[in-house]
C-alpha cells in the first residue's frame, strides 16, 4: 500500500478478530497532519482495540496501516521513534520510578543523557510529577502513571502521538495543562489521535472525530462542519451511540 | 454464607481451568506426586505406629512436630482463593459468619485437602500409646490450635503494621530452634509434646492442650476485624532515590534482585562458601551436585522472564524502538549476573581447596549449566509465558524437562572428573560450546518467535 503523504494515519478497511468474535469490522481512517482527532465511542465499542492495532500492539486479521508513512512495526525501531503512545493500562514497569522511566526511554529513542535529563524535568514539572518523581509506578495513583505515560509518549518528539483516554483520572489543574500542550503540539504539526468518554474535552480540543459503535464507524465529520450545523460533537455521539433507558424503578431511591 | 462459599468454590475452580496450560500442568503434576506421597506416608504411619506401640516416641514426637507446623504454615492460603478475605468484607456479614466463611475458604484449594490427609493420618500412630483416647483427645486440640494459629498468623501477615514483626518472630524462633539443638542434641520443646505426655496418661496435658485451642481460636477470632481495618501490606513502603542511569540491563538486574529464586541462590551460594571454607574435608562431588541444585532452583526465573513484566511491560518493551534481540540480551545478561553470579566464587573456593583442575571444572559446569538454562529459558519464555508475582512459578512439566537437563549436565561433569581426570576440563569445555551454540539459536529462534507471535504472547500474560 502506497501512503498518501498528506494523511499522517492511513488506515483502511481493518478488522480484528477474537476467536469468533469481530472487535472492529471495516474501519478506515484518513487523518491529515498536524490535527487533534477524537475517536470516540462507548465502552467495548473498539476504540482501544483500534489503537492497538494502529501502534502495533495488535495485528489487525485483515486491512492496512500506515503511520507517519510506515507499517506500524514494532520489530522496526524507525516506525517506533516516529511516535508517541499513551497506551490503555499505561504500560509502566513496575520495578521503577517515574523518573527512571524517562531515563530508560530517552537513550533508546537516541536521546543524550543531557537531554533526556532536560527534557523528563520540563515534562515532569509540567505534569506536576516532579515532587513525586521517585515514586515507584506501581505506588503512583492512576492519574501520576498516566502522566508518567503521557510524557513517555512526548520525550522523543514524535511526529504522531496516540493517546488513550489521556483526561481518564487527570486532575483539572493537570487535564488543563494536557489540553494546552495537545494544542501547542498540533499548531506546531504533530498529528494526534487520541480517544476520550469526557465529551466536553473532546469538544473543546479536536478538529475532526469518529464515533465507533460494535467496531464500526458510524459517524465522521470535522468540527468546522458541526459548527457550521449549529449543533455539538455530544449531539452527534448520542445521535449514534443512544442513550440507555432508565425506567421507573420503584424500588430504588 | 453459603452462597459466597459457593461462589469462592467456583471462582477458584473457574480460576484454575481458565489458567492456561501452565496452572492445570501443575494441578496435574501435584495430582501425580500427590498419589505416591501419601503412599509412602501411608508406610511411614505404619513405622511410626509400630515404634510407639514398642514405647519409643522418638518418630512420633518428629511426626507431631511436623503436622503441627503444617497447620501453621501459610500453604493453606497460598493456594491462591480466587476472592480473598478483603474482598469479601464488602459484604454485610456479621463477624461470625465472616469468621465462618474465613475458616471454610481454607478448604476450597486440593492442597488444603491434601494437608487435611496428612493431619488425619496423624491420628493413626497416636492411638497406639498407652492411653489412646486421652492422646487421641490432645492431638485433636493441638492440631485444631495449630490451625486458628495459623489463621492468626495468616491474617495478620497481610498487614503492613504485623507483617515484620511476624518475620522476626519466625526468625527468633528458627534461630532458638536451631542453638537449642546445638547446646543440647536434644528436640526443641514443642507444644506437640502435649500429645505424647496425655498418651501416658497425664490429663492435665489435655486441659492444657484445650486452653491452647482456645486462645488460638480467640486471637484468629480478633485478627481477621484486625486485618480488615489495617492497611495491607505493600513490597515496598519507603520513597525510592531514582538511579541516575537506567538501562535494559539495569532495569532487568532491579527486577530480577527482587525475586525469591535469586534471594535463595544467594543464601545457598553462601552456605556452601562456607562449607568450602570451614570444611575438615570438603567433598568435591558435593559441590558439583549443589551447582545443579542451584541450577534447577533458579531454572524457572529464565524460564518465565516476561511473567515479571506482565501485559504492561510486554506492551512498553513493543512500544519502544527496540530490536527484540535486544531484550533477550538484556535479560540474559542480568539472569547470568543475577543468578549465576553468586556461583562465580565457589568455583574460585574450589580451585583453592580442591586443586586448579576442579576448581576449572567447577567453573566450566557453572558455565554450560548458565547456557544450558539459558537456552531452556528463552524457548519456554515465548512458548509458554504466565504471570509471575515475586516468584517466578513456572510449568512443572518444563521444568522436569529442565531437571533431565540439567541432571545429565551435572552428571556428565561428575563422571567426566571420575573417568579421566585429565581430560575433563576438555571435555567439559566442549559441553560448554556446545550449550553456548544451543544458546545462540535459542536466542535468535526466540527473539524472532517473538517478532512473530508477541500477541500470543501478551494474550497468555493477560
Amino acid at each position: 500500500m502506497t501512503s498518501s503523504p498528506q494523511f499522517e494515519i492511513q488506515a483502511r478497511g481493518l478488522v480484528k478478530r477474537f476467536g469468533n468474535f469481530t472487535a472492529v469490522r471495516d474501519v478506515t481512517l484518513e487523518i491529515p497532519k498536524g490535527i487533534i482527532f477524537g475517536f470516540l465511542g462507548p465502552n467495548g465499542s473498539g476504540k482501544s482495540t483500534t489503537v492497538k492495532m494502529l501502534t502495533g500492539l495488535l495485528q489487525p486479521s485483515a486491512g492496512e496501516i500506515t503511520v507517519a508513512g510506515m507499517p506500524p512495526d514494532p520489530a522496526d525501531p524507525n516506525s517506533r521513534r516516529a511516535i508517541g503512545v499513551l497506551p490503555e493500562g499505561n504500560a509502566l514497569f513496575h520495578s521503577l520510578t517515574l523518573m527512571e522511566h524517562l531515563r530508560l526511554s530517552g537513550p533508546l529513542y537516541g536521546l543524550t543523557e543531557e537531554q533526556t535529563e532536560s527534557r523528563a524535568q520540563q515534562l515532569l514539572t509540567a505534569l506536576d510529577l516532579w515532587d513525586v518523581r521517585d515514586t515507584y509506578s506501581d505506588q503512583a495513583s492512576y492519574g501520576m502513571a498516566k502522566k508518567c505515560s503521557l510524557a513517555m509518549a512526548l520525550l522523543h518528539n514524535p511526529r504522531v502521538l496516540f493517546l488513550d483516554e489521556p483526561f481518564e483520572g487527570i486532575d483539572p489543574a493537570s487535564g488543563r495543562g494536557i489540553k494546552d500542550l495537545l494544542g501547542l503540539l498540533a499548531a506546531r504539526g504533530v498529528t494526534i489521535f487520541l480517544t476520550s468518554h469526557i465529551l466536553e474535552i473532546a469538544q473543546q480540543l479536536v478538529q475532526s472525530f469518529a464515533i465507533i459503535r460494535e467496531g464500526q464507524i458510524v459517524c465522521r465529520k470535522d468540527m468546522a462542519d458541526v459548527a457550521q450545523e449549529g449543533r455539538t460533537l455530544e449531539d452527534y455521539y448520542f445521535e449514534h451511540v443512544g442513550r440507555p433507558e432508565i425506567g421507573e424503578w420503584d424500588w430504588l431511591g | 454464607m453459603a452462597e459466597l462459599l459457593k461462589w469462592q468454590w467456583l471462582a477458584y475452580w473457574r480460576r484454575i481451568l481458565r489458567g492456561g496450560t501452565s496452572v492445570k500442568g501443575n494441578l496435574l503434576v501435584m495430582g501425580l506426586l500427590a498419589v505416591p506421597a501419601l503412599a509412602r506416608y501411608g508406610t511411614f504411619l505404619r513405622d511410626v505406629r509400630k515404634q510407639t506401640a514398642e514405647g519409643n516416641t522418638s518418630l512420633l514426637e518428629i511426626l507431631l512436630a511436623a503436622l503441627l507446623l503444617l497447620c501453621l504454615q501459610p500453604g493453606w492460603d497460598a493456594a491462591g482463593l480466587a476472592i480473598g478475605t478483603r474482598d469479601m468484607a464488602r459484604f454485610p456479614l456479621s463477624a461470625p459468619h465472616r469468621f465462618g466463611l474465613r475458616v471454610l475458604s481454607r478448604f476450597v484449594s486440593p492442597i488444603s485437602w491434601a494437608f487435611v490427609a496428612f493431619i488425619a493420618g496423624g491420628i493413626w500412630p497416636v492411638l497406639a500409646l498407652r492411653h489412646p483416647l486421652h492422646s487421641a483427645a490432645a492431638y485433636l486440640f493441638l492440631m485444631a490450635a495449630g490451625f486458628a494459629a495459623g489463621l492468626a498468623v495468616s491474617d495478620l501477615s497481610q498487614t503492613a503494621k504485623a507483617a515484620l514483626p511476624i518475620r522476626l518472630a519466625w526468625l527468633a524462633l528458627a534461630v532458638g530452634a536451631g542453638l537449642w539443638w546445638a547446646w543440647t542434641r536434644t528436640f526443641p520443646p514443642l507444644p506437640s509434646h502435649l500429645v505424647i505426655l496425655a498418651g501416658a496418661g497425664q490429663w492435665w496435658a489435655i486441659l492444657f492442650a484445650v486452653i491452647l485451642a482456645g486462645i488460638a481460636a480467640y486471637c484468629a477470632r480478633c485478627a481477621l476485624p484486625w486485618m480488615l481495618k489495617h492497611s495491607p501490606r505493600k513490597g515496598r513502603s519507603r520513597p525510592a532515590r531514582s538511579a541516575r542511569r537506567m538501562s535494559l540491563l539495569s532495569r532487568e538486574l532491579r527486577l530480577q534482585s527482587k525475586l525469591a529464586e535469586v534471594r535463595k541462590n544467594w543464601l545457598i551460594s553462601s552456605a556452601l562458601g562456607l562449607y568450602l571454607v570451614v570444611a575438615d574435608r570438603p567433598e568435591p562431588d558435593a559441590l558439583r551436585v549443589m551447582l545443579g541444585v542451584l541450577a534447577f532452583l533458579s531454572i524457572a526465573v529464565a524460564m518465565n522472564s516476561f511473567g515479571f513484566d506482565g501485559v504492561p511491560g510486554l506492551d512498553r518493551f513493543l512500544l519502544m524502538p527496540l530490536k527484540s534481540i535486544r531484550i533477550f540480551l538484556a535479560k540474559n545478561r542480568a539472569f547470568a549476573i543475577a543468578v549465576c553470579g553468586p556461583t562465580l566464587p565457589l568455583a574460585i573456593l574450589a580451585a583453592w581447596r580442591f586443586g586448579w583442575r576442579e576448581g576449572t571444572a567447577d567453573l566450566l559446569e557453572g558455565c554450560a549449566l548458565c547456557f544450558a538454562m539459558l537456552a531452556w529459558g528463552n524457548i519456554t519464555s515465548v512458548l509458554r509465558p504466565e504471570n509471575a508475582g515475586s516468584s517466578a512459578g513456572g510449568n512443572v512439566i518444563d521444568q522436569f524437562l529442565a531437571i533431565i537437563i540439567i541432571g545429565i549436565t551435572t552428571a556428565g561433569a561428575i563422571g567426566a572428573l571420575r573417568a579421566t581426570p585429565q581430560a575433563a576440563p576438555f571435555y567439559l569445555s566442549t559441553l560448554v560450546v556446545v550449550f553456548a551454540a544451543l544458546y545462540a539459536g535459542s536466542l535468535w529462534w526466540s527473539a524472532g518467535y517473538f517478532g512473530r507471535q508477541y500477541e500470543r504472547i501478551r494474550q497468555a500474560l493477560s
